[in-house]
């Protein structure tokens, strides 16, 4: 306190007199030191506020330019931060708490100041002191406030991830609910499909020169094979699909992958464009899913485009920034924020996904296709493989305009492995 | 050169009746004569005393299931040298190695095409060793 400044007072009285006692007894304050400025008018004295810092305002309740409680007022609104001392010629109780409750600090009554040497000062320390305590407590409050408002956001974010998560989780059991069906079931409808078979089998020589006969013989034969079909895409659905990682050009699997659907986009009146940069980072990847999942958004596109479009397939490495979707410090997420992926990036122009069905497109057996064109495995089998490389599937999709997919795969340097193989997930990453 | 087919013997172990009455039916009609049994047991009983020259052979079955059955015929000398057919609804490659590890000649995923079944016993019969002149 000793090498304080001394404090800046503002003095508002136009009593000359009172003016001069006032600065008087201020300066004889040795241990408060203390510079008064001294207007005679309100207006002045809200000129001085507007210029410099004030440290504390006395201020008499009757000046030529306000009066009574009035000039309190206009202080404490122009300058709520600011201390104010108000001096009366009386002790008139209505006036002073009039006073205290428009923002005055405190008062005192002009008569004792000569009289009572260190009320003056005393009075102008304690409003001082106590307008710091305030402030000091409200920057406080401000900030517990800010820290729990950023709080609640942080909750929000986190309730936000488990909510994701759960979801997450539901689809992994609907999955493994539906292979354990499809095990379940497969044998019981393989073997009556078999019985089916082998009468058509039997009948057919018996029905050589019947032709309408071997027809529906015919008939039959298909209608067994796409069933079996699709008890096939369950097994193979719910079989463990045992991940041969290696590190590969993604290049070479996009390319792959191309080259065995590319035949069907001319007929279709599908454009391809392709942005396929040879000499990125090799993936650590199973070629042959990977090829697969690709195969199943190429001709997803394909199927979403029935009046033909344009198919683009892009290919770049990105650096993941934070997200609830897997890509977090959490054990969960598949990258660490900042971590590069290879993202394969497949898009349309085609009908896209109504808003309603896009929460159930990576469910098994939905589907929006006709019965008999797709059993709606396709993108369940692609999220499941996906999920097994430890990569991430984005989706987005806009009715009428297109819908893109986006492929996240691990770089082959970042250890990548198959998902629950080890706790590499949950370890840090990129420190060598 | 005669029906290869023809005075060969095979037995069909499978617990679904119609599937032994359509194949059975089937494997006449190509000369062939059958044997049926509808569980493990009866089919090894009805292998060491009739020494077929091919078993048909069910996985999933009461009991006693094909793999067992497939085992306990590779474990008797009077059996061990008739080749099998696994013929299943089971599909996985663990199944197909299972099948092929208990000693079976070939692995047939249901639903085939008799097509294919005659094929996969052409070749059985061709590994078929010449029966033992003598009792063992």
């Amino acid at each position: 306190m000793d090498t304080a400044p001394p404090l800046q007072l503002l003095l508002i009285e136009d009593t000359v007199a009172d003016a001069e006692t006032i600065r008087r007894v201020m300066a004889e304050a040795k241990n408060l030191p203390a510079d008064v400025e001294w207007v005679s008018q309100l207006t002045q004295g809200l000129d001085v506020l507007g210029q410099r810092p004030i440290d504390l305002v006395l201020t008499d309740l009757s000046l030529p330019d306000a009066r009574g409680i009035d000039s309190v007022k206009r202080l404490h609104a122009s300058h709520p931060a600011v201390p104010i001392i108000v001096l009366t010629a009386s002790d008139d109780e209505a006036t002073i708490s009039r006073a205290l409750e428009t923002g005055a600090q405190d008062f005192i009554v002009k008569g004792y100041i000569e009289v009572y040497r260190d009320l003056l000062p005393r009075a102008v320390r304690y409003a001082v002191e106590r307008k710091r305590a305030q402030e000091k407590e409200k920057a406080l409050l401000a900030r517990a406030a800010a820290s729990e408002f950023q709080r609640t956001a942080e909750l929000n974010a986190a309730y936000e991830r488990l909510k994701r998560t759960q979801a997450l989780l539901i689809q992994s059991e609907k999955l493994a609910a539906v292979g354990q069906l499809a095990s379940g079931i497969a044998h019981e409808v393989k073997n009556p499909l078999n019985i089916i078979l082998q009468c058509v089998n039997y009948l057919e020589p018996e029905m050589a020169d019947r032709e309408k006969a071997r027809e529906m013989l015919e008939i039959i034969r298909e209608a067994v094979k796409s069933a079996d079909k699709i008890i096939r895409g369950l097994l193979d659905f719910s079989r463990p699909m045992p991940l041969e990682l290696k590190p590969t050009p993604i290049a070479l699997v996009v390319n792959s992958a191309l080259l065995l659907v590319e035949a069907r986009f001319a007929p279709c009146m599908v454009r391809l464009t392709k942005d396929v940069p040879e000499g990125l980072p090799p993936v650590m990847v199973d070629a042959g899913q990977i090829q697969q999942v690709l195969i199943n958004l190429f001709l997803n596109s394909l199927d979403a485009m029935p009046n033909g479009g344009e198919l683009r397939v892009r290919v770049v490495l990105e650096p993941q920034r934070e997200s609830g979707d897997g890509v977090g410090v959490r054990s969960t997420d598949m990258f660490r924020p900042g971590q590069l992926a290879v993202v394969v990036e497949v898009s349309d122009t085609g009908m896209g996904i109504a808003a309603q069905h896009l929460t159930n497109v990576f469910d098994p057996f939905f589907t929006t296709k006709a019965p008999g064109e797709g059993v709606g495995l396709g993108l369940a089998i692609t999220a499941a493989i996906i999920e097994n490389h430890r990569g991430l599937i984005q989706l987005q999709s806009e009715e009428n305009k297109g819908t893109t997919v986006r492929i996240l795969l691990p770089l082959a340097g970042d250890g990548a492995g198959p998902a629950g193989s080890g706790g590499q997930a949950s370890k840090g990453r990129g420190d060598g | 050169m005669a029906e290869p087919s023809a005075g060969r013997t095979i037995l069909v172990i499978d617990d679904e009746s119609n599937a032994r009455r359509v194949i059975k039916l089937l494997l006449e009609r190509e000369q062939f004569r059958v044997l049926t049994a509808a569980n493990g047991d009866e089919g090894l009983i009805l292998a060491k005393v009739e020494r077929p020259d091919v078993v048909l052979l069910d996985v999933i079955m009461p009991k006693m299931n094909g793999y067992e059955t497939l085992r306990r015929m590779k474990d008797d000398t009077d059996t061990q040298a008739i080749p099998v057919i696994v013929v299943t609804a089971k599909v996985t490659e663990h199944d197909i190695a299972t099948s092929y590890r208990l000693g079976a000649v070939a692995h047939l995923e249901k639903p085939y095409e008799t097509g294919d079944l005659l094929q996969k016993i052409q070749m059985a019969l061709q590994l078929r060793q010449p029966p033992q002149s003598a009792g063992a």
